[in-house]
């Protein structure tokens, strides 16, 4: 009844109505850990399963000591590419690896918009930067207000909860920059 | 005097045909009349006779020599000699008359009072017992495990689609089931931890964060 009775005198005012700010809910530092673990496992999984049975059709012929240095080192390049592709393709399409659907969560550019290839590709490197000096660079989600780690600012990506409704749970908290504006 | 003819001629010619026909009638319908009364009299008489004799100690008497001499066995073995149980029920069978009687008696409430008073008698309870404490229902166990045919039928109720289906569902509801439990902690982790954190390094609160 108050929102209709606001209707109608802003109606009569001519005032704008009123600009409603919803925010996303982030993701936190544990549900983000979980899902990459899942993925982790599954692009192990994938990876030892195709790993032996190459071994296997591999240890038909017989192979010298170099070739056989050379092959690891192939392997150890495509499960590089292996990896990189899962992030990339998963992150650049639907926004959600299976672990991230798991989990219910999306990585979404800043906006709300899907992640292009090449940002996706970024924000892989950045997941790399993260980890090398001791997962430090996950530390800024703890301390962020939308939950960023390091990844997340390289490209400028955002990870919000996604219930099965098809929206991104929506919680009416101001943001900050927009508040600001 | 006239010819007869022209004596018949005249009597059509004044309908004394007409009454000679309704004198006829009258005269039937009365014989009948009396012919009836007399047939029930005579029948309701025969009655009281046959009544009359049952009931006397004459037939008690005849009835008793009859039963105890050897006529009904004889009367017995002609029944089985000649077949006549089978000749009797033959049509009866054929014509469908025994399954009417057979529908007709099974929708009788008296059945299925008779069937309820059976079945709640402590003598149903007791043979119910007897059949399970018994050594039959533990062959009858033992020879179904050992039989092929069993263990073929439980192949395919498992093979089929409806209970694949139904085992697949239910390992998607407890996959979705244990998920979501892991969802809402890791959900309560992720405040918890950050709250630490925070408390730590003595920063605010995320706003919007209880």
């Amino acid at each position: 009844m108050t929102q209709t009775w606001e209707r109608v005198a802003r109606r009569v005012h001519g005032s704008p109505p009123p600009v409603v700010i919803t925010v996303p809910e982030y993701a936190g530092l544990v549900t983000r850990a979980i899902a990459g673990a899942v993925d982790a496992a599954l692009v192990n999984a994938i990876a030892a399963i195709v790993a032996a049975a190459t071994a296997l059709v591999i240890s038909v012929f017989p192979v010298s000591h170099q070739i056989h240095t050379v092959l690891v080192a192939i392997g150890g390049v495509a499960f590089f590419i292996w990896v990189v592709a899962y992030f990339t393709t998963f992150w650049s399409t639907t926004g959600q690896t299976p672990g991230n659907r798991l989990m219910e969560i999306r990585v979404t550019r800043d906006d709300g918009g899907p992640l292009k290839p090449r940002w996706a590709l970024l924000r892989v490197i950045g997941v790399g930067l993260a980890v090398i000096p001791l997962f430090a660079g996950f530390l800024p989600i703890l301390f962020t207000e939308r939950r960023r780690g390091l990844q997340d600012w390289l490209a400028d990506t955002v990870v919000v909860r996604v219930p099965r409704d098809p929206q991104p749970s929506m919680r009416a908290v101001p943001r900050p920059e927009l508040l600001e504006q | 005097m006239s010819p007869p003819s022209r004596v018949v001629g005249s009597a059509w010619e004044d309908g004394a045909e007409e009454r000679a026909l309704l004198g006829t009638s009258h005269i039937s319908r009365l014989g009948a009349s009396i012919g009836g009364a007399v047939v029930g009299r005579a029948g309701r008489g025969t009655l009281a006779v046959i009544d009359a004799v049952v009931e006397s100690q004459f037939a008690a008497e005849a009835s008793e020599r009859i039963m105890s001499s050897g006529l009904i066995d004889r009367v017995g073995k002609d029944i089985a000699r000649f077949d006549v149980i089978g000749r009797i029920a033959e049509p009866l069978v054929s014509s469908g008359e025994i399954d009417r009687l057979v529908d007709r008696a099974l929708e009788s409430p008296a059945v299925d009072r008779l069937a309820g008073r059976i079945l709640e008698s402590p003598a149903a309870e007791r043979l119910v017992v007897r059949v399970i404490e018994g050594p039959l229902l533990d062959k009858t166990v033992q020879r179904l495990l050992e039989s092929e045919d069993l263990w073929l039928m439980v192949d395919v109720i498992a093979q089929s689609p409806a209970v694949t289906e139904a085992i697949g569902r239910q390992s998607i509801g407890f996959a979705d089931q244990v998920a979501g439990a892991v969802r809402a902690r890791s959900v309560s982790a992720d405040d918890r931890l950050e709250f630490a954190a925070r408390r730590l390094l003595r920063r605010p609160k995320r706003d919007g964060k209880p």
